[in-house]
């Protein structure tokens, strides 16, 4: 009998704590997302108020209320009138994709060189490479445009390419990337008698294919927000890219807010839709470059 | 993998292509001029009249058609953009500077064309204008430019307000004196207590106009060295301090900012004028292109009070030539143009400042404009001011205007800002500026040999002059560069 | 084996599959590095060497450099990217923060909490929507309530994801678009911060005209009272660490000497001594000698074997946690002088701050703008990868030990993440230091008065308005030469805690 009862004993207890855990962990997880919330809440306040604010009139930008009385959605047509949006966009995008693509191509090389390849003074290269990483880009700003100047690429596209499509960081992120794929494959392949460049193109880059992915969102993002060097490079207005374009409402010619707000919005949207599409290898990136930076 | 980028690479090449062919490209064969300005709305008509000018004067090509296009440039204005161009070879064919600043410092890089030849046979050379222009426009002995047009500093006033408040109108030549107590006398009538102060007497006064009417320059007599550590600068930025947090007659920068950022074309405080937020500002004559917009004002102009010696500022808009433009010629051109009948009869209907061409400021349609009888009575104060009481700012071949302007601008926001005492600012303001002169003149490597000769021979001459002061003698009108001092001393009777 | 024409073709494909990237590299990396050196060296000036000039350059030595100490300007503009950088351990924390938020399993493990937990969610949501609408609440109320109850909602239906891509948006926008939106967002008078601030201000003012002044000053008290117990804590931690042969004497020295300052500015404030104004580092330095001094004399009279260390050892960890106090301790002061002033202010009417165009505040509000970009940004999603590689041994270890949350979190979590923290704050630390051209140029161009002119818009302003590319170069290399040290630094001192 006793057995019996301290049987359901230890069979009633289990029953009881584990309905107070289960209200603890209810309550734990409740707060914590209502806490979530809030914090996001705060951060994307000001996109909530400039998504109000590009579909306001613009007598009631400098007001209270947040909500427009009418839902002005031509504000967004207006900006292709007010400056040359669609143009400035695709200039801004067709420069990012040229040098993501130009910089991915060359930095898979010659990491592919740095990690696979064997060949005297290598890791002297390296070294060099890997100490251009901590120069501040202010320190060649002068000499750049110097030859910039002498190049005769002022104001041209390819000016603004050509100095973003080599990158010791590129190469530097991809070689890591590479190192960690096992070289038993190199063997493989020279006992089946491919060249080195079929090794890297067959083999090797297909692999790398995350870090590649993850460099290009890197420098796609740092290029289209870029701003320094298409700053001192352009000056035919139909060549500028988005944030040089942007400025005409900072001016003094350019007040209207609401416009300004459109055009944020509509400058932010590529964006959005890079990281939504490729948040994952975006994440797996980041964690790359950090490894030993 | 392979695909991927090789047709990525494709669409790139096919993209570029045609955006590259998008591009706006100049078909005709006519040379087209560029010419980076503000995005002032009078320049269209300005580019319309030199079009007709070309066709005037007989520059014309075969099919009789302007021999030249000109173009706006308005989005390279800035200075910095203006600077990294020229050296680039790339810079607009005609550039606007703000007076003898940008002539100077362009001038120094060399990129900007001697036109003292082609301006004296073509009927623009520093004659054709204003007095006080020669120092702005000239740089030993050559001349690089020519005004756009002319600007003296005088208030306008709104005297449909003055008149709300019972506030009397000021006159033509009036005290520092009246100015702050007719200041305070209107503020207190205009504005509610208790609430934010809304309503300003001025929207705002360059220290200058103060310390240029105690008969002070921030350089001496022969450039070499500024001056800021005497007590009539000192005085000047208290001044300015008093009037803006104890009388309120001028908005402090929090106030401004907060005018500025309410939406509107240009200048915000013309608006603000107009409604009647300020009761006076500061301005040239180009203000009436914004007010003539907003509707007819009752208008009065007056000469910025004085402490002692009535002066004003006279400034410039003005056209140069960029050396590497690849039309040349007809860059000068448009320089004759500036100076004939048809620019400043189109800048007298506009209102675009004062015409540069003084001539023009006696015929009838500038003097009393058929459509704008409430203007007339102020159009001449500017002109007469001009060629009056104006006297040009001042340069020194021996530091950068534009990096003395910082200094200056720090140290008068210093002051404003509550920051530093009046005296203090002015010692660094003097330290920071000498400081640069020390540098600019004493080490060969920096200055080229005539430069730090002629420095030392100016020092020498200063010394002359500063003797004469002591023995109460007067001084010899060739030893003194100053501009300022130059008219001053004449006016006072000092010089021989 | 290596036959000699081998080695050539080795070295000839090496260099064939670099050589695009290699050549890129050296023309618009490694020859412009080189000039910048001979730049920084000379005498050009773009008034004097350009396409159109031609006049001799010089070598002139150190003279650049040398002139940039004398000139003051790169003293103050230094200082202005040191006062924005001081914004960075905030943004450190708060991505640590979010993270360790973020680690935590928002769904309760799913299954039947999970079941309990939307349901409740979606009750709560449309409760509250249906309160504000039955009192009538404005539109921009149950507009932002709804957003609300949309996140909440949509965050429990996909998981983590959505809270984090919203935490990230921010940092990966920013540029010149939201530096512009933000802009508006500081608007003085019709910006929404300060149409939200205002009103609140105004309660503010009325509540502290209510109160009576003894309230108000003993709040003002209590936080002048938290700098020294600050201080002791920070005195406690480094004679521990000092004791147990964690930090060195000289390191120790130079951690309390840090937080003296904030003290050294109490003791100038109330002791009247106007004398001693100005001579700040003369009481901060006395201050410290003096608490050294004593605390060899507490060693001496213990008597006790100490492991005591000479020399900079475990400095960097040390200065790290002195710096952050010293921050939270001048925060304090800060906020005891406004409540001390707060009747004063209340007189005259509380104003909201004209956040871009005071003086004062435009830093401030620089740093309030970093730290919404840098909340979400990169530094948490490396936090969030660090977190998941802890061991979840070492937790099950702290809770049987009976740990609580705090000391988990110090034991436990916080020397795991050190490597990772150690690579944000080299990294922050160096983006710190060149950062703040595209804020300055399209903000506040530098202003008002040159408040936000951090060095490397300063750069900028010297080669492309003054035009003195010689002194612009050797700036740039100054600034080098301090991102150089920090590395340097932070190699040498925080290794050991890295490889813990």
């Amino acid at each position: 009998m006793s057995t019996i009862e301290s049987t359901k004993e230890l069979m009633r207890k289990p029953a009881k704590r584990s309905r107070k855990i289960f209200i603890q962990k209810f309550l734990n997880t409740g707060i914590l997302n209502v806490f979530l919330t809030i914090l996001s809440m705060l951060l994307i306040l000001p996109f909530i108020w400039m998504l109000l604010t590009s579909v306001k009139p613009l007598s009631e930008v400098g007001t209270d209320s947040w909500i427009p009385s009418t839902w002005q959605w031509h504000n967004y047509l207006d900006v292709f009138d007010a400056i040359p949006y669609a143009r400035y966009y695709c200039n801004s995008l067709l420069i990012a994709t040229w040098i993501t693509f130009l910089q991915v191509t060359t930095s898979a090389l010659a990491a592919f060189s740095f990690s696979r390849l064997e060949w005297p003074g290598r890791d002297k290269v390296f070294m060099l490479y890997l100490s251009t990483m901590m120069l501040p880009g202010l320190v060649m700003m002068i000499p750049n445009y110097q030859i910039m100047i002498q190049l005769g690429l002022v104001d041209s596209i390819a000016g603004l390419i050509l100095p973003g499509a080599f990158s010791a960081f590129g190469t530097f992120l991809l070689r890591q990337f590479m190192l960690s794929i096992p070289s038993s494959l190199d063997e493989a392949a020279e006992i089946d008698g491919a060249s080195k460049w079929r090794l890297f193109w067959d083999i090797i880059l297909p692999l790398s294919r995350p870090g590649v992915i993850a460099l290009a969102i890197f420098t796609f993002v740092g290029n289209y927000h870029s701003f320094f060097w298409p700053l001192v490079m352009l000056k035919s207005q139909h060549k500028y890219t988005l944030p040089i374009g942007l400025l005409y409402f900072d001016s003094s010619a350019g007040q209207e807010t609401n416009l300004l707000m459109a055009a944020v919005v509509m400058s932010v949207i590529p964006l959005v839709f890079v990281y939504v599409i490729l948040q994952k290898q975006l994440v797996a990136g980041i964690q790359l470059g950090a490894v030993k930076g | 993998m392979k695909y991927i980028f090789l047709s990525i690479f494709l669409v790139l090449l096919l993209a570029t292509f045609a955006l590259l062919s998008s591009y706006p490209e100049n078909n005709t064969t006519t040379p087209t001029l560029y010419w980076v300005t503000d995005a002032n709305p009078a320049r269209k008509d300005q580019v319309e009249g030199f079009q007709e000018w070309l066709v005037k004067h007989n520059h014309v090509n075969d099919d009789n058609e302007p021999a030249v296009q000109l173009k706006l440039d308005t989005a390279n204005r800035s200075d910095d953009k203006i600077i990294i161009q020229g050296v680039s070879g790339i810079g607009g064919d005609i550039l606007d500077t703000y007076g003898g600043t940008g002539i100077r410092f362009l001038g120094k890089i060399g990129m900007l064309d001697d036109v003292t030849e082609h301006a004296k046979a073509n009927g623009y050379d520093v004659s054709q204008t204003y007095a006080p222009m020669k120092e702005e426009l000239m740089v030993n002995g050559k001349q690089y430019g020519f005004p756009c047009n002319v600007g003296a500093q005088i208030f306008w006033v709104n005297k449909d307000i003055l008149e709300e408040h019972n506030q009397p109108i000021p006159s033509l030549n009036w005290t520092v004196e009246e100015f702050e107590k007719l200041g305070k006398a209107y503020i207190k009538s205009a504005n509610k207590p208790g609430e934010r102060q809304k309503n300003f007497y001025m929207d705002r006064i360059d220290l200058i106009l103060i310390y240029r009417s105690m008969g002070f320059s921030s350089f001496n007599e022969t450039l070499t060295a500024t001056q800021y550590n005497d007590e009539r600068f000192i005085k000047s930025l208290r001044l300015l301090h008093k009037w803006t947090y104890e009388d309120r007659i001028l908005p402090s920068a929090s106030d401004i900012a907060s005018f500025n950022s309410q939406q509107g074309y240009g200048g915000a405080n013309l608006q603000l004028f107009y409604r009647g937020n300020y009761a006076m500002i500061q301005t040239g004559r180009y203000a009436l292109i914004q007010l003539r917009k907003f509707g007819a004002m009752n208008l009065a102009a007056v000469r910025p009070p004085y402490l002692d010696y009535p002066n004003t500022v006279v400034g410039t808009r003005s056209a140069v030539v960029y050396v590497a433009g690849k039309h040349k010629e007809y860059a000068k051109l448009f320089l004759a143009y500036l100076a004939s009948e048809d620019y400043n009869m189109r800048i007298v209907k506009t209102a675009d400042a004062l015409p540069p061409n003084p001539e023009y400021t006696k015929v009838e349609e500038f003097l009393k404009p058929k459509d704008y009888p409430n203007e007339w009575g102020c159009h001449e104060v500017f002109s007469d001011a001009a060629n009056e009481i104006g006297i040009g700012y001042v340069y020194s071949p021996y530091v950068l205007r534009q990096q003395m302007n910082r200094y200056e601008g720090d140290a008068i926001n210093a002051v404003m800002s509550n920051r530093m005492s009046a005296e203090k600012a002015a010692s660094q303001l003097q330290q920071q500026v000498m400081a640069d002169i020390k540098h600019n003149v004493n080490l060969k490597k920096y200055a080229l040999p005539e430069l730090v000769e002629q420095y030392h021979k100016d020092v020498e001459l200063q010394n002359k002059i500063d003797e004469l002061k002591k023995q109460g003698k007067k001084i010899p009108l060739s030893y003194i560069k100053n501009p300022f001092y130059r008219k001053y001393y004449q006016d006072k009777g000092m010089v021989e | 084996m290596a036959v000699k024409g081998s080695k050539y073709r080795q070295l000839f494909t090496g260099l064939a599959f670099i050589g695009p990237n290699i050549a890129g590299v050296f023309t618009f990396v490694i020859f412009p590095v080189l000039f910048a050196i001979l730049l920084a060296f000379s005498n050009w000036d773009l008034t004097k060497h350009n396409i159109f000039k031609d006049e001799p350059l010089y070598f002139v030595g150190l003279d650049n450099f040398t002139r940039l100490f004398n000139e003051g300007d790169f003293v103050r503009f230094l200082l202005n990217t040191l006062f924005l950088m001081m914004g960075i351990p905030f943004c450190v924390a708060g991505s640590l923060f979010c993270a360790m938020m973020l680690n935590k399993d928002n769904r309760g493990g799913g299954g039947k909490i999970y079941l309990y937990l939307t349901a409740s969610a979606l009750l709560f949501v449309g409760c509250i929507m249906l309160t504000l609408v039955g009192m009538g609440a404005s539109a921009m109320t149950l507009l932002l309530a709804g957003v609300g109850g949309t996140v909440l909602i949509s965050g429990l239906g996909f998981g983590q994801t959505i809270f984090r891509t919203l935490f990230y948006m921010p940092h990966f926008t920013t540029g010149v678009a939201t530096y512009l939106l933000w802009k508006k967002l500081y608007d003085p008078y019709d910006g929404p911060i300060n149409n939200v601030l205002n009103p609140v201000l105004g309660y503010v003012e009325a509540g502290v005209k209510v109160a009576p002044s003894p309230i108000v000053y003993m709040m003002h008290l209590a936080l002048v009272v938290v700098v020294p117990v600050m201080f002791a804590f920070v005195l406690k931690r480094v004679y521990r660490w000092w004791q147990d042969g964690d930090l060195g004497s000289q390191g120790a020295f130079v951690t309390i000497l840090i937080t003296c300052i904030p003290i050294a500015v109490l003791v100038m404030k109330f002791s009247g001594f106007v004398h001693w104004t100005g001579k700040l580092e003369a009481v901060a330095i006395g201050g410290a000698s003096v608490v050294m001094l004593l605390l060899f004399a507490i060693k001496w009279w213990n008597g006790k074997p100490f492991q005591i260390v000479e020399g900079m050892y475990g400095f960097g960890s040390a200065l790290a946690f002195s710096l952050l106090m010293l921050v939270l301790m001048f925060i304090a002061i800060g906020l005891s002088m406004v409540v001390g002033n707060l009747p004063e202010m209340a007189q005259s009417g509380l104003e909201a701050p004209h956040w871009l165009t005071d003086y004062h505040w435009a830093k401030p509000s620089l740093m309030i703008m970093g730290f919404w970009a840098a909340i979400g940004s990169n530094n948490m999603l490396l936090y969030l990868a660090a977190l998941t590689n802890v061991p979840k041994g070492l937790y099950e270890a702290a809770e049987i030990d009976g740990a609580g949350r705090f000391q988990t979190f110090w034991n436990v979590t916080w020397p795991q993440l050190a490597p990772t923290t150690f690579f944000i704050a080299v990294m922050s630390t160096i983006g710190g230091l060149q950062g703040g051209f595209e804020a300055a140029r399209t903000m506040t161009e530098g202003g008002p008065s040159g408040a936000t002119t951090t060095l490397s818009y300063y750069i900028y302003m010297e080669g492309f308005q003054t035009g003195r590319l010689s002194f612009s170069a050797a700036l740039a290399w100054a600034l080098f030469i301090l991102v150089f040290t920090i590395t340097l630094f932070n190699w040498k001192f925080g290794n050991r805690y890295v490889n813990d």
